[in-house]
């Protein structure tokens, strides 16, 4: 009787990890599959296919100590767009893919290295810092002008920025996106995906 | 039959010392019947309590900008910098012109940073200047005036190509000559960048620096957003 009960509990149990393997993971209902060319590169996101597949490693940590690593809020600066992974993919198929746009990784470069959003590009905080005294040259590469004269910028012409890091408890992006209010970045050219990196992980996401 | 009965046993017995140690329950309960929100283990408050194991090592975060050296910090930064830039003229934007132009002050600015010759450096310049570019790279000066490159653009203007060079690159002072000539202290400015804007001669710095005394007190101690007071040599 036991030996039949367990024999009957497996063939449960792999039933229901045949139906798990049998389904697929998609991003939305309709689709299953992004794709786009940022920066001149043929970008593809998906999430992995296991059923099964958990988070290990650091992004499976739920209590990074605080200060140091504490809770962001959702909008970093009145006026600054939230964003979940959606947006961050809608952002880069109307936003990077037009060259309207770019999605910014504010981590470190070894930190970037490890695995990034496709289709980002890594602009550590430090470099947008007010205490950077290069950070003009950046601020013009994205797109910002300096009259001749007095230094008043002009940022009409600016691209739109996705700002994100490690995650929902990483200071980076946030401090960065104030920091670029503060000298007069217009809010409405920047968001914020607060998730970040571990939400990306957790929802199965892929890398570059 | 008396299996399931020994199984069964055991369960309880176990279920029933669980129940009575309860382990990790007495001391932080989460009491969510009451609305209380906490985090687990890492107190948002008690930062005192008892940390049980030591936590893994955080993930490299890019703020950490501890102060070194500040000469180094600053190197450090004009590498990234550069890093950056490089990596945005990769950006393959529709809108070209909005960094086109950045893309030799980016390359001057890596040259430096792998402190390549003065003719390598000069040979940007002057490719500049044929490109037009009517703007020097604020990034070979800093406020502090300590790196390197100041040093370069000294040596460069000693000399007669190179002088050419600079006042090509860098507008004259008579664009903005006024009767009452103040100037507001940009990031990345120096005492010695100003007075060449201003004077046409680094070295000018210190009349700028003795009809500021009020508001510096070293030639160095320059930050932006300041009034400078620019007077008529």
């Amino acid at each position: 009787m036991l030996i039949r009960g367990l024999a009957g509990l497996s063939g449960a149990c792999f039933a229901l990890a045949h139906a798990a393997a049998a389904q697929s993971v998609g991003l939305t209902e309709d689709t299953l599959e992004f794709s786009a060319t940022v920066n001149g590169q043929s970008v593809v996101i998906s999430r992995i296919q296991d059923g099964e597949n958990a988070l290990t490693g650091p992004y499976a940590l739920t209590s990074r100590p605080c200060p140091g690593s504490c809770l962001q809020p959702v909008t970093a600066a009145p006026g600054v767009a939230p964003a979940a992974e959606l947006e961050v993919l809608a952002f880069l198929r109307d936003q990077a893919a037009t060259g309207r746009g770019l999605l910014i990784d504010t981590r470190e470069p070894s930190a970037f290295t490890t695995g990034a959003i496709p289709g980002a590009v890594n602009v550590p905080s430090a470099t947008l810092e007010a205490s950077n005294p290069f950070r003009n040259e950046i601020l013009k590469a994205l797109g910002a002008t300096q009259d001749g004269s007095g230094g008043q910028w002009d940022f009409s012409g600016a691209l739109n920025l996705l700002f994100y890091c490690d995650g929902p408890w990483c200071a980076s992006a946030p401090d960065t996106v104030r920091g670029l209010v503060a000298a007069g970045y217009p809010a409405a050219k920047l968001s914020y995906y607060r998730g970040g990196m571990q939400s990306w992980h957790l929802m199965g996401l892929n890398v570059q | 039959m008396i299996r399931m009965l020994i199984i069964t046993a055991a369960f309880l017995t176990v279920t029933v010392v669980l129940l009575i140690l309860q382990p990790g329950g007495s001391d932080a309960p989460n009491d969510i019947a009451t609305g209380h929100v906490a985090r687990s283990e890492v107190g948002l408050l008690d930062i005192t309590a008892t940390d049980p194991e030591p936590l893994p090592e955080p993930i490299p975060e890019a703020e950490v900008t501890t102060v070194q050296d500040a000469s180094e910090t600053d190197s450090s930064l004009q590498d990234l910098t550069s890093q950056v830039l490089a990596r945005l003229d990769n950006a393959d934007l529709t809108d070209g012109p909005v960094l086109l132009p950045g893309e030799l002050r980016a390359q001057i600015v890596q040259a430096i940073g792998e402190d390549r010759s003065d003719a390598y450096i000069e040979a940007l310049l002057k490719q500049a200047i044929e490109l037009g570019e009517n703007d020097v790279p604020t990034a070979l000066i800093t406020r502090r005036g300590r790196l390197d490159t100041t040093a370069l653009l000294l040596q460069l203007e000693q000399r007669d190509q190179a002088r050419a060079a600079i006042v090509a690159v860098v507008p004259q002072a008579n664009d903005s000559a006024t009767a009452d000539r103040t100037y507001v202290v940009r990031n990345g400015d120096s005492l010695a960048a100003i007075a060449r804007d201003f004077y046409g001669e680094t070295s000018a710095y210190t009349v700028i620096f003795n009809a500021n005394r009020d508001l510096l007190g070293k030639p160095d101690d320059i930050r932006p957003g300041q009034t400078l007071v620019i007077p008529d040599l």
